[in-house]
């Protein structure tokens, strides 16, 4: 496979890397002299000095030749205009976009870029599923050493499709209000079935609190 | 009508100038506090120096604020090529601005961007083939 990458900051670097030692054939474009020669230094002669988004540029690397296209510059225009480029004059098969700024992520997708990838959402992502499997308190009960808890009920969860009465809740603890995703507030029976992003608002101690959390997130 | 106008280089301040003459009202942004404050000095009317927004033209908050919603045509006068493919891009399909202009300076642009119902204008092609017919009219 050719791929063509722009953009040979860390990112671009580590992947022609891997790419190289997978056996593929890698130009990488790289505005600035000072990291197009360390590409050189470091990988052999892969990088060659200039804007990805000057077609004569494009063309001098065998842009038409090429399998993939990969802008992974620090500006998105550089990399929506030049993925344009290689779709529609060098008529590359598939074309790979970094989204800097997380907004743009809609105008590359109605720009009919491949394969658009958002490191904020991805980062973000991560940090809501890592929430959403987490317990919120809510507010501790009297005197009683009891608490309410919320819980978001996580897609992958094993609870999700098993009715209350086949989950068995630790001890002290109850499952007394659920919100569903759409808004509506039941108070769940034992029939009651555990939906996806259902958010369960459970009375338990904090000693059981993770033992709660595990039994219906899935997660110790 | 509307007109906003990104960059105000000399084509910016020339179109905005020219534009607001002959009844227009224009909006100007540009990231470079300098450049309009020349526009402001430069213009006659001060309908003109009122509409100077500071901000990035590829941004989309900042086209915001720079009325982006209400406007019915958009130039984009940015130095770069990719800048201003962007904004037009931007303006056409996130905006819905009716009337979208882009200038450019390098390679000719692949037809895709004049089906999308962007009018791309390639200033340096039009002075070397302006040039090129006073000459053969010599």
């Amino acid at each position: 496979m050719y791929a063509v990458i722009l953009g040979c900051g860390r990112t671009g670097l580590n992947l022609a890397k891997e790419l190289l030692e997978q056996g593929h054939e890698i130009t990488i474009i790289e505005k600035d002299r000072t990291r197009s020669d360390q590409a050189n230094e470091l990988l052999g002669q892969i990088s060659v000095v200039g804007d990805g988004c000057q077609q004569h540029l494009l063309a001098s690397v065998g842009l038409k030749r090429a399998d993939v296209f990969i802008a992974l510059s620090r500006t998105d225009e550089d990399n929506l205009i030049s993925c344009q480029l290689a779709k529609h004059v060098f008529a590359v098969p598939k074309t790979i976009a970094l989204i800097n700024n997380p907004i743009n992520e809609d105008l590359f997708r109605i720009l009919g870029v491949d394969v658009r990838i958002s490191s904020t959402s991805l980062i973000l992502q991560h940090i809501e599923e890592e929430l959403s499997a987490s317990v919120v308190h809510m507010q501790a009960l009297g005197s009683s050493a009891r608490e309410l808890v919320s819980i978001t009920i996580p897609p992958d969860a094993s609870a999700v499709g098993k009715r209350l009465v086949d989950i068995s809740m630790p001890a002290e603890s109850l499952v007394s209000l659920i919100v569903t995703k759409e808004g509506n507030t039941r108070f769940p029976d034992e029939l009651f079935e555990i939906q996806p992003n259902d958010q369960a608002l459970v009375v338990t101690t904090p000693e059981r609190e993770l033992d709660v959390r595990r039994v219906l997130t899935g997660v110790d | 009508m509307h007109v906003l106008i990104v960059g105000c280089g000399w084509i910016g301040r020339w179109l905005s100038t020219d534009l607001t003459d002959k009844g227009a009202n224009v909006t100007v942004i540009d990231n470079d506090p300098e450049n309009l404050r020349r526009l402001s000095s430069e213009a006659k009317d001060s309908k003109i120096v009122k509409a100077c927004i500071l901000g990035d033209g590829t941004l989309r908050e900042d086209l915001e604020r720079a009325g982006i919603i209400h406007s019915d045509v958009l130039i984009s006068t940015l130095n770069k090529d990719a800048s201003n493919l962007f904004t037009a891009q931007l303006a056409r399909e996130v905006f819905g601005v009716p009337k979208v202009i882009c200038i450019t300076r390098g390679d000719q642009v692949p037809d895709v961007y004049q089906s999308k119902g962007i009018k791309v204008l390639n200033i340096t092609h039009l002075i070397g083939e302006s040039i090129s017919n006073s000459v053969q009219g010599l």
